[in-house]
């Protein structure tokens, strides 16, 4: 997946969890094997399955992760 | 000089500073016997006030034959004395000395040399300076030095202002110097907005000090603030950070890395950060945490971040640094601000925002939040020098 192909894939993904305040952030990250993916951060509570679901046709592998912490600025 | 060239010899004189036998090391050099020498080498680690002995005129035939074949002559006698006089009571100390470096013409530099209390040793460094420098070189003496709180930089030296100095807003937190760069205006200073401009709540004109006013109690104004992004009026904001123009006579352009950090001494370079970049070790210089080291984990991400009086702000088309382990921070409170960069090629792309501990499917997870250069450069019209 070429850079550009992955970044049009975060805006989609981003249009589409726009408003969902379950969802703390959308990026682009690689996975493990060291491949470009769409990383969405979200609420441990949150469905993740169903995100996933709606990602689907982002046609981009996503990375759903359960967070919690604060971030301060320095 | 070219500027490249000035600033390889300002970084090679201050390790040479730092040098225990830094002066012995000039000595042996204008014998012109070379390091090769092991003879040489073997003399770089003993005590100054040992030189005496070792060049002592009873044994001029060993230590020519030593130095393959070079005369020991009674000048080079008195300078091994004159030199064991000025280290024989600390060998370590740094000389009072500085390198900095000044344009003549465009594109070229000359080294600029400033010290106090000539001595033996301080003219010898200078000298050396002189003599790498091949004559480009201006040399002066400091005399009645102020505080920084009063003082004037003095001459056309620069590196006064290294970037990662504290600076700030006199109602706002300490942050980073991040970067100097050029606006149409004249050049400046970068930082974050809440370091600079109060999130939003300062005012154009605003005086920025450095050190920031709680770090010193004489603080200095170096700059007036410019433009800066408003955190308070908005729900999403697609960067935070702040340029202010600096004061008539203050050094710019001088994205170099501070002494006695990694890279110090090399001049940091503009680049945009893609996805390609992801996986990159990253480092950064900072008034509290100073040099550390990252990896470049996520690109575009829109993390939300606490500010101290304000509240919850969400970023967008930030660039995030993952900690080498979750209690060996990338950045600190005070690091805001500082320049984030690729050691490997020394090019710059964001500035500091904020960062923290967080659980990510269970494991904890330090992290800090990058701002890119490239948006705010371009909203506001600014470049590297």
């Amino acid at each position: 997946m070429t850079v550009d192909q992955i970044s049009k894939a975060a805006e989609r993904a981003k249009s589409l969890l726009r408003n969902r305040s379950d969802v703390s952030s959308v990026g682009i990250s690689r996975s493990r094997d060291g491949d470009l993916c769409v990383r969405v951060d979200v609420d441990p509570e949150t469905d993740k399955k169903g995100i996933e679901k709606l990602l689907a046709k982002i046609g981009a592998p996503v990375i759903i992760r359960a967070v919690t912490g604060l971030l301060r600025a320095h | 000089m070219t500027l490249d060239e000035v600033i390889s010899l300002k970084s090679e004189m201050e390790s040479e500073f730092e040098k225990p036998a830094a002066g012995l090391r000039l000595l042996q050099n204008s014998l012109d016997a070379g390091l090769a020498n092991r003879f040489v080498q073997s003399l770089i680690s003993r005590p100054l006030r040992e030189l005496p002995m070792i060049f002592d005129a009873s044994t001029p035939g060993l230590v020519s034959a030593a130095l393959r074949g070079r005369s020991v002559t009674p000048n080079l006698v008195a300078a091994a004395k004159a030199l064991s006089a000025q280290g024989a009571e600390d060998d370590t100390a740094m000389p009072n000395l500085t390198v900095g470096y000044s344009e003549v013409s465009q594109h070229q530099y000359r080294a600029e040399v400033r010290f106090q209390r000539a001595s033996v040793r301080t003219v010898l460094l200078a000298r050396e300076v002189a003599r790498r420098a091949n004559g480009e070189v201006r040399i002066g003496e400091y005399r009645d030095l102020k505080s920084l709180g009063d003082a004037v930089v003095p001459g056309p030296a620069v590196d006064r202002l290294p970037i990662g100095s504290s600076v700030g807003h006199q109602k706002g937190p300490a942050g980073s110097l991040g970067l100097f760069l050029k606006s149409n205006e004249g050049p400046g200073i970068v930082s974050n907005s809440h370091v600079f401009a109060r999130c939003g709540k300062a005012r154009r004109g605003d005086p920025i000090y450095a050190p920031h006013p709680q770090d010193t109690k004489d603080p200095r104004e170096i700059a007036t603030l410019r433009y800066f992004s408003d955190l308070v009026h908005e729900d999403e904001v697609p960067f935070d950070a702040a340029f202010a123009l600096l004061k008539d006579g203050l050094p710019s352009n001088a994205n170099i890395i501070p002494q006695g950090m990694p890279q110090s001494g090399k001049r940091l370079t503009e680049t945009k950060v893609l996805a390609a970049n992801l996986g990159l070790e990253v480092c950064k210089v900072g008034r509290t945490s100073k040099h550390t080291t990252g990896t470049l984990s996520a690109v575009a991400v829109s993390p939300t971040i606490e500010y101290p009086g304000l509240g919850d702000v969400k970023l967008s088309g930030m660039l995030e640094v993952q900690w080498e382990a979750p209690d060996k921070e990338f950045s600190k409170p005070g690091d805001s601000g500082s320049a984030v960069y690729r050691p490997d090629t020394m090019e710059v792309f964001g500035i500091v925002v904020g960062g923290g501990v967080r659980i990510v499917e269970g494991k904890d997870e330090g992290v800090s939040i990058v701002c890119p250069l490239d948006v705010f450069m371009k909203e506001w019209n600014l470049s590297f020098a």
